[in-house]
């Protein structure tokens, strides 16, 4: 049986220590990752992740006064655009989404516009200036857009038919991208 | 003859108006004071337990009470004060995103909020913006300056993500929206100038993350390296020692 002596008890625990030191630096390194910082205003464009959780749903008003839910549109695809009339890309798009369904709603694709932080009188007057024909829904205090982790207007959530979210995307689209992002939401449904 | 004194009295006003600068002036003189922040509605969208960051929306009423357009003032901020719009953000935010409904303008982003360039034509405006920040631990201050004042401050979170604490902010109710949950605290009245020390405890923080933010690595890698030199120290006074009592043997 080896004997243990001083030294190998020294040499022991100076490598413990510093193995413990390492561990610690390695710990201490990622503990302060920095995050990841885009210092720069409205960066997050485009593709986003989905902070809802799935089967986050929606009942609010329609102008009418009528109670439309989510679940309404069961077995379409569905797009649903967190938007305001005071916003500007909102205001950009509004033509681009009005078009879109006019074409898409033939191919069985809905299309529900929820204004938020808005008012009656200017939603409705938004609605007549670009002959939206899709549902548009109140949202008055963005309670709806907390619950879906809204971060910008407008954005759009595009739900398969089967109730779940695709994909999300901030900010205005052309029609080549609407149509772009439509298709991959029904082939994302097909899976 | 009317005419001729009618133009006469004209042209003695008109020289007046432009020797007081009342003309130039009637456009500027809308002060920042007469800027009034009448909602601040901030939300809490989503608190991140492994990244441990919160996901925060804001959306701002804003009303130019003058009959002028405000044009704000960058030129000698030492002299005329800081008269422009500006929004107080936690320090470390990131991602910030502002969409607003007042003319075009630039953003100053600051560590400690951002400013608009924007004039402010008379009128109600609206204003959005989010942001990501990170918390330490379980808890989250937040200094929130209300330069224009605020008539009144809404904050919602979702249920069980954290307590909330400040001055004049007191739990309103719970809403419910699509079965989930939320709590609702309201504030009302504050000054132009006034910080509301927003308090968020007890947020949900995963075991791991909370014992490595509240360790000081810096601290634990110095006592680490002082034990250390003190084992190498003894090593080697212990290997003095052993080789003295060899030879003295």
């Amino acid at each position: 049986m080896h004997k243990l002596s001083i030294r190998n008890i020294s040499i022991f625990i100076t490598i413990l220590f510093f193995l413990l030191f390492f561990v610690f630096l390695i710990i201490g390194t990622l503990s302060e990752k920095a995050p990841k910082i885009n210092r720069g205003v409205n960066t997050i464009m485009g593709e986003v992740g989905i902070s809802a959780p799935e089967g986050t749903k929606f009942a609010l008003q329609n102008l009418s006064g009528e109670i439309v839910k989510l679940e309404d549109f069961n077995g379409k695809p569905v797009v649903i655009d967190f938007w305001s009339s005071w916003c500007g890309p909102c205001i950009k798009e509004a033509k681009v989404l009005a078009d879109g369904y006019k074409e898409w709603k033939f191919r069985g694709v809905e299309f529900v516009g929820i204004a938020i932080w808005d008012e009656n009188k200017s939603i409705e007057a938004f609605i007549q200036n670009n002959d939206i024909q899709y549902e548009i829904l109140i949202d008055k205090e963005g309670l709806t857009a907390v619950n879906f982790g809204v971060i910008a207007v407008p954005e759009k959530f595009f739900v398969k038919s089967d109730g779940s979210f695709a994909f999300k995307i901030n900010g205005p689209l052309d029609m080549k991208s609407l149509d772009k992002y439509i298709n991959r939401l029904l082939e994302e449904g097909k899976e | 003859m009317k005419n001729k004194i009618s133009n006469k009295i004209f042209y003695l006003l008109f020289a007046f108006f432009i020797s007081t600068g009342s003309i130039l002036y009637a456009e500027s003189e809308v002060n920042i004071e007469d800027i009034v922040v009448n909602e601040y509605n901030m939300s809490i969208l989503s608190v991140d337990q492994n990244d441990q960051s919160l996901s925060v929306i804001t959306a701002v009423k804003i009303t130019n009470e003058n009959q002028n357009t405000f044009i704000p003032n960058f030129s000698d901020v030492a002299k005329t004060g800081m008269n422009f719009i500006r929004f107080s953000l936690p320090e470390g935010f990131y991602d910030l995103y502002v969409e607003t409904d007042l003319p075009s303008g630039n953003l100053i982003e600051m560590p400690q909020g951002f400013a608009l360039t924007s004039e402010i034509p008379s009128g109600s405006y609206n204003l959005i913006f989010s942001y990501y920040v990170k918390y330490k631990s379980s808890e989250f201050s937040f200094p929130l300056h209300f330069p224009h004042g605020s008539e009144s401050f809404k904050i919602i979170i979702p249920e069980k993500s954290g307590v909330i604490k400040g001055e004049k902010i007191s739990f309103d109710k719970n809403i419910e929206i699509s079965s989930k949950q939320f709590d609702e605290y309201l504030g009302k009245e504050y000054s132009k100038g006034e910080y509301l020390n927003l308090e968020m405890v007890d947020i949900p923080s995963s075991f791991v993350n909370k014992v490595s933010s509240s360790l000081n690595f810096q601290l634990i890698n110095f006592i680490v390296i002082i034990i250390m030199i003190n084992i190498i120290v003894l090593f080697f006074a212990l290997r003095f020692l052993k080789n003295k009592k060899n030879k003295n043997a």
